[in-house]
C-alpha cells in the first residue's frame, strides 16, 4: 500500500491487561519469572505415547496446573483460554459492561483436537463399541472463542483466525485494526493451543522436531520443540483506557501482515514476505528500524526458519543492529498461541527492561549476525520492541510494541 | 441532506464452485433464476444404515485434473478454483496487482478429510505411515496458503474458522482490511466440503434432516422444517476500494455498503435461547450503510431448516424491521447447508440488486411466522439494497448490506 493509514492519537491502541497459561504454570507473573530466569520447560512428553518418533519431547503444562483450571467437562484448550482471559480482564480492571460491545479474536490451530483425537483413536481401535460424538463438540478452534464470549458475555465482533503458527499474532493485529478504525473501543486478542497427537506426529513426519530441546540460532540446531499454552491481551483505544484510568502496559504501535505465496511449509530464501511484514509494521508505527532495540524472533530452531528470519532481520535492521532472542527455546513452540505468548514476553521486556534469553544456545551459528542473548536474560532499557510470528502457508505477522511512557 | 455510507467497497468479480457447476456471476444468477435444487441422494460415499442420505455434492468432473491441482487437497482445489474465477471476472490478472491483494477464507470444518487420512496413516502403520505431504493440509489455513501460491497473492491472508456464517465473516473481515487501508483489493471466499466421516458424525449428532423421524427435506422457515440438508461449495468475491477499481477500469457489479458482526451470548454450539431486545449488529449495519429499514428490499437469511435457528433468525429480523420487513429468502433449499455458504448468499445478493433475480421459497406452505414477508414470487423491481443476514450456533451474528452502485437517487435523506 502506498497510502499509509493515518490513525488519530485517540485511536492509538494500548494494552491494559495480560493473561497467560504456560508450561511454567498459571499467570502472567509466573510466566515472566520463568522467562527472566531462562528456565527451559522442554522435557519428556507424557500426554500420549511417543514410541518410535524422532523426538519425544515437548513443553507441557504441569498436571497440577491443568487440574486447577477447572472442570474436566471443558476441553483442555477451553480451560487454558478461560484462565488466561480471566486474568487479563481482571488485571485490566475492565467493567463487564465494557465487554458487551468488545471484540474478541482468539487464534489457534488445533482447537479441541486433543479430545477429538481421543474419540477417533477409540473409534478406530474399538469400532463396535459406542463412541460419544459429543467429544467432538469442542474440536474446532471457534468453539474456544465461543466459550470465552459466552463465559464473559462478550458481544462485539468475534472471530477465530487460523494462520497456523502466526494465528494469535494475527488476532492482535486484527483487533488493533478494529480499534484504530473506530469499530470498537475494547477487544480481547490472544490464542490457545494444546499439545495434540496430530501436531506432534505432523512435525515428526516433516522431521522438524529436534530430538533434544530446541536450540534456536545454534550452529547444530535440528528443529523445534512443541509446547502448549494460552495468552490473552486486553486492547483498548488510548482514549477509552485513559478515561477509565486503566493500567497502560504497552502501546501496539504497528502491525504488519503479509504472505509469501511461495511454498506450503518453507519460507523463501530471501524471506521477502517476512521483510514486508516487518516493514509494514514499522511504517504503520511511524518508526525507523533504528528505533527498535529488541526482536522477539519467531525463532523455531529449524534450520530453514532461523536462516530465513536472520536474512529478513538483516535486510530490515542491518546485521547486528538489534538484540534478538527466541522464547520458544524456553516454552517450546505453542503453535497458534505462540504469537500472543511472545507478545506478552515482548511487553514484559519493555516493562522490566530485561530481555528474555535464548536457551540451549551453547554454540551460536556463526552465519547469524545477531546477538541472540544466550542463556541469561539481559538488562537493556528499551522503548520499542518487535515480535515476529511466521506460519505454514507463508503467513507472516510482525507486531511492534512501545512503552506507553514514550507516547504518553 | 444526502448521507454517504460510512465505508464501502465495490464487488468486481465472483467465482463459484458448486453442485451446479463452476463459473462466475452468471452461474450464480442462473442458479437463482432456475430455482432448482441440487439436493439429491449422495453418490460419492455410501450412506446405507444412516437415517439421512441426501446432500448437495460437487461432481468430481467439476474439479481440475491438472498436475498443479493434483498437489492440492480437494478443498484446496475448490478454493483455488473459486478464487481464480473471481479474479478473472474482476480482471485482476496483473501480477503486480495480485501481489498486493489480500485473501480471507472462511470455513467451518477446514480440511478434515486430509486430517483423517493423516491420522489413519499412523493408526494403520505407526510413525512410518505418516505422510509429510498430508500434514500441512490438516491446518485450516492450508486452502488460503495454496490459493496465495497459485494466484501470487502476497497481501494479508486470513482464515477464519466459524460455524454457520464463515462466509459472511470472510466478507466482513475483507471489508475491515480495506477499511484499515491494508489492501486496495481483497478476495473473500467461503468454503466447506462433504466427506464421509463428517457426514456420518453429524447424522449421529442429529444435525441434518430428518433428525430421526419424518421426511428428509430442506424447508427453512416452514413449520415442517426438521433440520438442514448438508452441502458443499466454494464461492469467492473480489472486493475493492471504489477508487482503486475505478482507476483500473474494473467491472463493478455492486457495492458492499456495510458489513458488521458481533455476538449474542449463547452456549458454544447452541443458538441463543432468546433473542435480545436490541440487535446492535443490524442497527449498526443500517447506520453505517446510511439506509433505513424500509430501504432494504430483500434479505438472504442463513436459516437452513434447523427449527431453533429459523425461529431465532426471524425474531432478529422482526425485532429490527418491524412492519418494514424486507422480502425474506434463502438459498439452502437449493445448495444445501455448509459453513462457508455465506459468500454464495452474498453473491446471490449481488445478482438480486444487479438484475432483480432471487430464489423463491416455493416449498413454503406454513411459515413459522406470519408477521414477516417471504419471497414466494419473483421480485420486481430489483431492490436497491439487499441484506445478507447470518446467525450461527454460538451466537455470532452478521449483517452485510449489498447495494446497487451508489448514486444520489438511493441515498437516504
Amino acid at each position: 500500500m502506498d497510502q499509509h493509514y493515518v490513525r488519530g492519537d485517540e485511536r492509538r491502541v494500548v494494552v491494559t491487561g495480560l493473561g497467560v497459561v504456560s508450561p511454567y504454570g498459571r499467570g502472567c507473573e509466573v510466566y515472566w519469572q520463568g522467562l527472566a530466569q531462562g528456565q527451559c520447560m522442554i522435557g519428556p512428553l507424557t500426554l500420549f505415547p511417543t514410541d518410535g518418533f524422532r523426538s519425544r519431547l515437548a513443553a507441557e503444562l504441569p498436571a497440577v496446573t491443568v487440574r486447577a483450571l477447572g472442570t474436566a467437562q471443558q476441553s483442555r484448550a477451553t480451560r487454558f483460554l478461560l484462565a488466561a482471559a480471566q486474568e487479563a480482564v481482571g488485571n485490566a480492571g475492565l467493567d463487564p459492561v465494557a465487554l458487551t460491545t468488545a471484540a474478541v479474536s482468539i487464534g489457534g490451530a488445533g482447537g479441541g483436537m486433543w479430545e477429538a483425537e481421543g474419540w477417533y483413536w477409540a473409534r478406530y481401535h474399538q469400532p463396535q463399541a459406542p463412541h460419544r460424538p459429543v467429544m467432538l463438540r469442542s474440536m474446532l478452534p471457534t468453539y474456544q472463542t465461543d466459550a470465552l464470549a459466552f463465559h464473559l458475555r462478550i458481544g462485539g465482533p468475534r472471530e477465530s483466525p487460523i494462520l497456523a503458527c502466526s494465528s494469535s499474532a494475527a488476532a492482535i493485529a486484527t483487533v488493533t485494526d478494529l480499534i484504530e478504525t473506530g469499530v470498537v473501543d475494547v477487544g480481547l486478542a490472544g490464542g490457545v493451543d494444546t499439545l495434540t497427537r496430530l501436531c506432534f506426529m505432523g512435525f515428526n513426519a516433516l522431521k522438524l522436531l529436534d530430538p533434544q530441546a530446541c536450540r534456536p540460532f545454534a550452529r547444530d540446531r535440528r528443529g523445534m520443540s512443541i509446547g502448549e499454552g494460552a495468552a490473552v491481551l486486553v486492547l483498548e483505544s488510548w482514549q477509552h483506557a485513559v478515561a477509565r484510568d486503566a493500567p497502560l502496559r504497552a502501546c501496539v504501535a504497528g502491525c504488519g501482515l503479509s504472505s509469501d505465496a511461495f511454498h506450503p511449509t518453507a519460507p523463501p530464501t530471501d524471506a521477502e514476505g517476512a521483510v514486508r511484514a516487518m516493514r509494514e509494521a514499522l511504517t504503520r508505527a511511524g518508526l525507523a528500524p533504528a528505533d527498535i532495540t529488541y526482536v522477539n524472533a519467531h525463532g523455531t530452531g529449524t534450520v530453514h526458519n532461523d536462516r530465513a528470519e536472520t536474512v529478513a532481520l538483516t535486510d530490515v535492521f542491518g546485521a547486528g543492529n538489534v538484540l534478538v532472542s527466541s522464547t520458544k527455546s524456553l516454552i517450546g513452540h505453542t503453535m497458534g498461541a505462540a504469537g500472543a505468548l511472545e507478545a506478552v514476553a515482548t511487553i514484559g521486556a519493555l516493562e522490566n527492561g530485561l530481555l528474555p534469553p535464548t536457551a540451549n544456545l551453547w554454540e551460536p551459528d556463526p552465519t547469524i549476525p545477531f546477538d541472540c542473548i544466550p542463556h541469561t536474560a539481559r538488562p537493556a532499557p528499551l522503548d520499542c520492541a518487535m515480535s515476529n510470528s511466521f506460519g505454514f502457508g507463508g503467513q507472516n505477522v510482525s507486531l511492534i510494541f512501545l512503552r506507553p511512557e514514550v507516547v504518553g | 441532506m444526502v448521507r454517504m455510507p460510512a465505508y464501502r467497497a465495490v464487488i468486481t468479480g465472483i467465482g463459484c464452485v458448486s453442485p451446479f457447476g463452476v463459473g462466475g456471476y452468471d452461474l450464480v444468477a442462473n442458479v437463482l433464476k432456475a430455482n432448482v435444487s441440487a439436493i439429491q441422494p449422495l453418490t460419492s460415499f455410501p450412506t446405507a444404515g444412516l437415517p439421512s442420505c441426501l446432500g448437495a455434492e460437487i461432481p468430481a468432473a467439476y474439479l481440475p485434473e491438472t498436475e498443479e491441482a493434483r498437489r492440492w487437497s480437494r478443498l484446496s482445489q475448490m478454493t483455488v478454483l473459486a478464487c481464480r474465477q473471481a479474479v478473472a471476472e474482476a480482471g485482476l490478472c496483473d501480477s503486480a496487482a495480485l501481489s498486493q491483494a489480500g485473501l480471507v477464507v472462511g470455513s467451518q470444518f477446514g480440511d478434515l478429510r486430509s486430517t483423517e487420512a493423516f491420522c489413519l496413516g499412523f493408526l494403520r502403520k505407526g510413525p512410518v505411515g505418516l505422510s509429510p505431504l498430508l500434514f500441512p493440509s490438516t491446518v485450516m489455513n492450508a486452502m488460503a496458503g495454496m490459493t496465495s501460491i497459485a494466484l501470487g497473492l502476497k497481501g494479508p491472508m486470513l482464515t477464519l474458522n466459524q460455524a454457520g456464517v464463515a462466509g459472511e465473516l470472510a466478507v466482513a473481515r475483507a471489508l475491515a482490511l480495506l477499511r484499515a487501508r491494508r489492501v486496495s483489493a481483497v478476495i473473500a471466499c467461503g468454503v466447506d466440503e462433504l466427506f464421509p466421516l463428517l457426514y456420518e458424525t453429524l447424522v449421529q449428532l442429529r444435525v441434518p434432516s430428518p433428525r430421526g423421524c419424518g421426511e428428509e427435506v430442506c424447508r427453512p422457515f416452514d413449520q415442517r422444517h426438521n433440520g438442514p440438508i448438508l452441502g458443499e461449495g466454494a464461492t469467492a468475491m473480489v472486493l475493492e476500494l471504489p477508487e482503486y477499481a475505478q482507476a483500473r477500469g474494473a467491472p463493478m457489479l455492486a457495492e458492499v455498503r456495510s458489513a458488521c458482526w458481533g455476538g449474542i451470548p449463547a452456549r458454544p454450539g447452541h443458538f441463543p435461547v432468546r433473542p435480545p431486545g436490541q440487535h446492535p449488529v443490524l442497527d449498526q449495519a443500517l447506520a453505517e450503510a446510511a439506509v433505513r429499514p424500509e430501504d432494504v428490499g430483500m434479505a438472504y437469511l442463513s436459516g437452513c431448516g434447523d427449527p431453533q435457528h429459523d425461529a431465532m433468525e426471524l425474531a432478529c429480523i422482526a425485532g429490527t424491521f418491524g412492519s418494514h420487513s424486507p422480502l425474506l429468502t434463502s438459498v439452502t433449499h437449493l445448495t444445501g447447508e455448509y459453513g462457508g455458504l455465506g459468500t454464495f448468499r452474498a453473491a446471490a445478493a449481488v445478482a438480486t440488486v444487479h438484475q432483480g433475480i432471487s430464489p423463491m421459497l416455493d416449498y413454503l406452505r406454513q411459515p413459522i411466522r406470519t408477521d414477516v414477508r417471504f419471497a414466494v414470487q419473483p421480485v420486481a423491481p430489483p431492490p436497491a439494497v439487499v441484506l445478507v443476514h447470518g446467525l450461527a450456533p454460538g451466537g455470532v451474528h452478521t449483517a452485510i448490506l449489498i447495494g446497487r452502485l451508489h448514486d444520489a437517487s438511493d441515498m437516504a435523506e
